[in-house]
């Protein structure tokens, strides 16, 4: 089998964005992706850039990775820079056939730009510092207030970890029943989109039913153990906010305030 | 005839990953053999048959079926894998269908067989893996039992009528009478003139249905020859970790006393050895 590194995917290091508080780490990471939105001048966006470049440094990730991680949403960042830069109406710039490009799309389109691309850059320093296991507690963390309005939270979080836990097994049973019917002359790129697209159906169909084969056993293993629906668990490890933790709260709060408040150029 | 020369296989190149899967594999595969192929889990095994019929792609060398390099633009790899058909291992985990009769079609359809020849390719095949009734093919093949499963799935590639039949350890997980079925309907597709290739781990099977073994150890073709030559080199069987079956082992002891003893591959041979020279 192939290895794949992921994008984003967590790599353990001595780095000290490993040892956050991940309730810490998911709640920044989050009011800075919101924020990013309301960021309004290009010198605030090079103050979040530079803040970024800095955390990927700082989660001793490699820079090759992090431009990997831009992959999945480069269909979607062109198009919508292409499309803000060519149909935002405003002072005509610059024309070309029937397309005008304007200076509002040009300041649209790098706005766009910036935020997707600051957006993937942060949630990437997360998933690249934070083991899946500390994500779901840190999630499961954020969300207990909602314990209130009587909503599973405990649930909802091991239900999220399962399905992540599970993503590469499915993605390795994928590639062997892929295998297993190219074998029986399958091609699964080639022929029309129609063809296509009943090529799938002897893929999907097995690894569904596999998948609920998987689901049943994991249930009987977990009960097995003692695990009961709806009963509350201990915890293995506490979370607790260290003072590393109060610091990179203020030097978020910091970087926000700053990024919103530097003139405009 | 399948040859592979001088192949070279590496995973994750450029990367702290790399693993050399193969290095420097050369063989041929004639018709009507019947080989084994054994190792350790890791040693390329898996990588080796996959190579058979182009899903991996060596990195350095060639793959040759019939003399034309498989991996070729002009050669068309639906054809190549009609003449090798590869079951993978648990092939049941691959079904689909709502029938037996569509799951064992489904190869020789996509291989562009006409209706009319397709009832009777599924027909035999179900015949070859013991299915004499043909009420089986209406049946779902997730009704049937694990062995019957197994069977229906190797029957799906034997449907397209390949010449060289792989098996990717066909009676793993297989409880004692499936595996004595599944071993009696492999022994009849050599002795029909099918070339089988297959991997095991099981070294009693190895010296039922064998004629050749081939042995990996970490990538490298470490034995490549007859059964009985590869039981009795102790110092490699050791070497890749393989446990020798005890008729072997047995007919070994035997040697030290009766000089004369042929290779042996069941007990009933043994023993009708000794009644043979006892009678003298």
């Amino acid at each position: 089998m192939r290895k794949r590194s992921f994008f984003g995917q967590y790599n353990f290091s001595d780095s000290l964005l490993c040892k956050l508080d991940p309730r810490v780490k998911i709640v920044l990471v989050f009011s800075i992706v919101v924020f990013l939105f309301f960021v309004k001048t290009i010198s605030g966006y090079i103050l979040l850039l530079l803040f970024s470049i800095f955390l990927i440094l700082l989660a001793k990730s490699k820079i090759s990775d992090v431009f990997r991680s831009l992959a999945p949403i480069l269909f979607l960042l062109l198009f919508t820079v292409l499309f803000q830069l060519f149909f935002t109406p405003g002072k005509v710039v610059y024309s070309f056939f029937f397309l005008k490009v304007t200076s509002e799309g040009i300041y649209l389109a790098t706005y766009i730009a910036m935020r997707l691309m600051l957006l993937s850059f942060f949630t990437f320093v997360l998933t690249a510092t934070t083991s899946n296991i500390e994500l779901t507690d840190g999630f499961e963390a954020v969300i207990s207030p909602l314990k209130i309005v009587r909503f599973p939270t405990e649930d909802v979080a091991l239900m999220i970890s399962i399905a992540m836990r599970f993503v590469p097994v499915l993605f390795e049973e994928a590639t062997r029943i892929m295998k297993a019917q190219t074998s029986r002359g399958v091609l699964f790129n080639k022929g029309s989109l129609m063809q296509r697209a009943r090529s799938f159906l002897p893929l999907l169909l097995p690894l569904l039913l596999n998948a609920f084969n998987r689901a049943d056993q994991l249930a009987i293993a977990m009960e097995a153990r003692g695990f009961v629906v709806g009963k509350a668990r201990t915890k293995y490890r506490e979370m607790q906010i260290k003072k590393i933790d109060l610091f990179f709260i203020f030097l978020f709060i910091l970087i926000m305030a700053a990024s919103i408040m530097v003139k405009r150029i | 005839m399948l040859e592979l020369k001088n192949v070279f296989v590496t995973y994750d190149p450029n990367t702290i990953f790399m693993s050399n899967a193969l290095v420097d594999i050369s063989l041929v595969i004639k018709k009507n053999e019947s080989v084994g192929i054994v190792g350790r889990i890791g040693s390329g095994k898996s990588t080796l048959i996959q190579l058979f019929n182009g899903l991996i792609k060596p990195d350095n060398g060639a793959v040759l079926l019939d003399n034309d390099d498989i991996n070729s633009k002009q050669v068309d790899i639906r054809k190549v894998r009609k003449k090798v058909g590869i079951v993978f291992q648990y092939p049941e985990e691959q079904f689909f269908a709502e029938t037996v009769f569509a799951e064992v079609a489904f190869g020789p359809k996509n291989m562009g067989m006409r209706e009319t020849e397709l009832k009777d390719a599924v027909f035999s095949a179900l015949k070859e893996m013991g299915f004499s009734s043909e009420k089986i093919a209406q049946r779902s093949p997730f009704s049937l039992s694990g062995g019957e499963k197994r069977r229906v799935a190797i029957a799906s590639i034997i449907a397209m009528n390949p010449d060289i039949l792989v098996l990717d350890e066909p009676m793993a997980g297989m409880d004692f009478n499936g595996k004595e079925k599944l071993s009696k309907y492999i022994k009849n597709e050599i002795k029909n003139g099918r070339t089988v290739v297959f991997v095991t781990h099981n070294m009693e099977e190895l010296l039922e249905i064998a004629d050749r073994v081939i042995a990996l150890d970490e990538g490298k073709k470490v034995f490549d020859g007859r059964v009985r030559d590869f039981f009795s080199n102790e110092k490699l069987i050791e070497k890749i970790g393989i446990d020798i079956p005890s008729v072997v082992r047995m007919r070994n002891k035997l040697k030290k006393y009766y000089s004369d003893i042929p290779f042996c591959r069941t007990p009933l041979e043994i023993s009708s050895y000794l009644k043979k020279r006892y009678r003298h």
